[in-house]
């Protein structure tokens, strides 16, 4: 065994008995081999601490979701602030009588903010995207024209500000058939107004792929579905709870995304029967 | 807060998580990661912690994990939680004992003996970073995750063990030498 060897098989325990107890001696008597033998022994030590920062620095890297009650604390905090605010405002305006009028404004602006307070509680946000069939243009309620001649790929992107615009070629169907479409729509306005991390999903559709027929993978931030995506509605609802998580829906089934899946993946069919409850109440809200 | 309850019931099983670790998957452990994440830092938080703190132990107590799963040696014989649980409170408690250990030696101002050792260690970080990512990655994977020379070949997509074996000796080879170098420039600043 070369002197390399034995230092290596000492330092990563692969000795036997025998030959450690041999190799300890040694040292004892040769300086030159101890002094190799720290030298590799800090070697690998930073090897490993190295390894060891680069799998924290990892973690570190993925989002973990702020608790929610300290979201509402924070929220119940601010309201708690603005509520004080009318207070000495309002004592302020009642000893100035003349002023009064005004207070009336500022417990709406309270109120407002109260409103945008719950609907952060929610911290829900769906953003629809509705692919219509070419041969379907009869359907008034979207916009988006898909040209199939022209490319069986498509992309769109989709940011929350849209559902600050409803007119936009992303439209949510179940917006369209409610009554309180307006009331809906401010909610989701109040909370991307809030500061609730905006994302952006871009999506690619891919029929043409024999191999891939229901699969779905993110590359680059972007997510891809591989299958007759063209012929029927589908929808990705994303829900930002305690954790961030994509769903998909189509013809009436769930599947859940996963973010991380750099592979080719067939779609997942979400059975879970809660799970089901959950997502269908979301959608429908 | 509901939606937390049923992201859990569609993910993994304990096992098949902690199969996949074994295995060396970096996506299991992050999802463990987040999985647990309130649980174990509110250990620390509630023990006199600062948050920073909290995650800080937290992400050393998976590392930990990390590490002891991939060498193969351990045997679960408690829920997986239960298991970075009890590594979270022996590294809060190491830590609170080098917290009470500083604060009286800095009454007797006495100095630290191991002051040159994270020196020593960025010297060696730093020429790791020069050796490029694959050797890089063949010397932690052999080192700190005592993976085998196949679980290397795979990972790394070498064409066989043999190739494993090579690469390592060559990267490990030039890195000692860069290592040397960088001593004795330091020993001759000194």
């Amino acid at each position: 065994m070369s002197k390399f060897e034995l230092i290596e098989k000492y330092l990563t325990n692969q000795l036997t008995e025998s030959e450690r107890m041999a190799f300890e001696e040694q040292i004892t008597s040769d300086p030159s081999l101890k002094a190799d033998l720290e030298l590799q022994k800090n070697i690998i030590q930073g090897i490993k601490k190295a390894r060891a920062v680069e799998l924290k620095a990892m973690l570190n890297n993925v989002p973990v979701a702020v608790p929610t009650s300290f979201a509402v604390t924070g929220m119940k905090m601010a309201a708690g602030v603005i509520g004080a605010g009318i207070l000495i405002t309002s004592l302020y305006y009642y000893y100035r009588p003349e002023s009064l009028k005004e207070v009336p404004n500022l417990s709406t602006s309270f109120q407002d903010s109260l409103q945008g307070a719950d609907s952060i509680k929610g911290l829900e946000k769906r953003i629809p995207i509705i692919v219509e069939p070419a041969e379907e243009n009869n359907q008034p309620i979207n916009k988006l024209k898909v040209d199939k001649e022209k490319d069986t790929r498509k992309n769109e992107i989709v940011t929350p500000s849209t559902v600050n615009q409803p007119k936009l070629d992303v439209v949510d169907p179940t917006l369209e058939l409610s009554s309180e479409n307006s009331q809906d729509t401010n909610l989701l306005a109040n909370t991307s107004n809030s500061g609730v991390a905006s994302s952006n999903i871009q999506v690619e559709t891919d029929s043409s792929n024999k191999k891939y027929n229901f699969h779905y993978q993110f590359s680059n931030g972007k997510l891809q579905l591989f299958g007759p995506f063209d012929n029927s509605l589908y929808e990705i609802l994303e829900i930002n709870g305690g954790t961030h998580s994509l769903f998909l829906f189509y013809r009436e089934n769930y599947y859940l995304l996963d973010e991380k899946q750099d592979q080719i993946t067939k779609l997942p069919l979400i059975k879970d029967s809660a799970l089901l409850n959950k997502l269908k109440e979301y959608r429908n809200k | 807060m509901a939606y937390r309850v049923f992201k859990l019931k569609s993910e993994m099983s304990e096992t098949e998580i902690f199969e996949r670790i074994k295995g060396g998957d970096e996506k299991a452990l992050e999802l463990i990661y987040k999985k647990y994440y309130r649980m174990m830092t509110k250990l620390v938080i509630t023990n006199s912690g600062t948050e920073d703190e909290a995650r800080d132990v937290y992400q050393d107590a998976l590392v930990v994990f990390w590490q002891k799963s991939r060498s193969g040696n351990l045997v679960m014989t408690s829920k997986m939680s239960t298991y970075i649980y009890s590594i979270c409170q022996n590294l809060w408690r190491k830590e609170l004992d080098r917290k009470k250990r500083l604060s009286s030696e800095e009454k007797d101002s006495s100095v630290s003996m191991d002051f040159d050792k994270p020196e020593r260690e960025k010297i060696i970080a730093k020429c790791l970073e020069q050796l490029g990512e694959t050797c890089r990655k063949v010397l932690m994977y052999y080192y700190f995750d005592e993976m085998s020379m196949q679980d290397i070949a795979d990972k790394l997509g070498f064409a066989n063990t043999d190739t494993a074996k090579t690469k390592k000796y060559k990267c490990k080879q030039k890195l000692d030498e860069l290592v040397k170098a960088q001593y004795s420039e330091q020993d001759f600043l000194d």
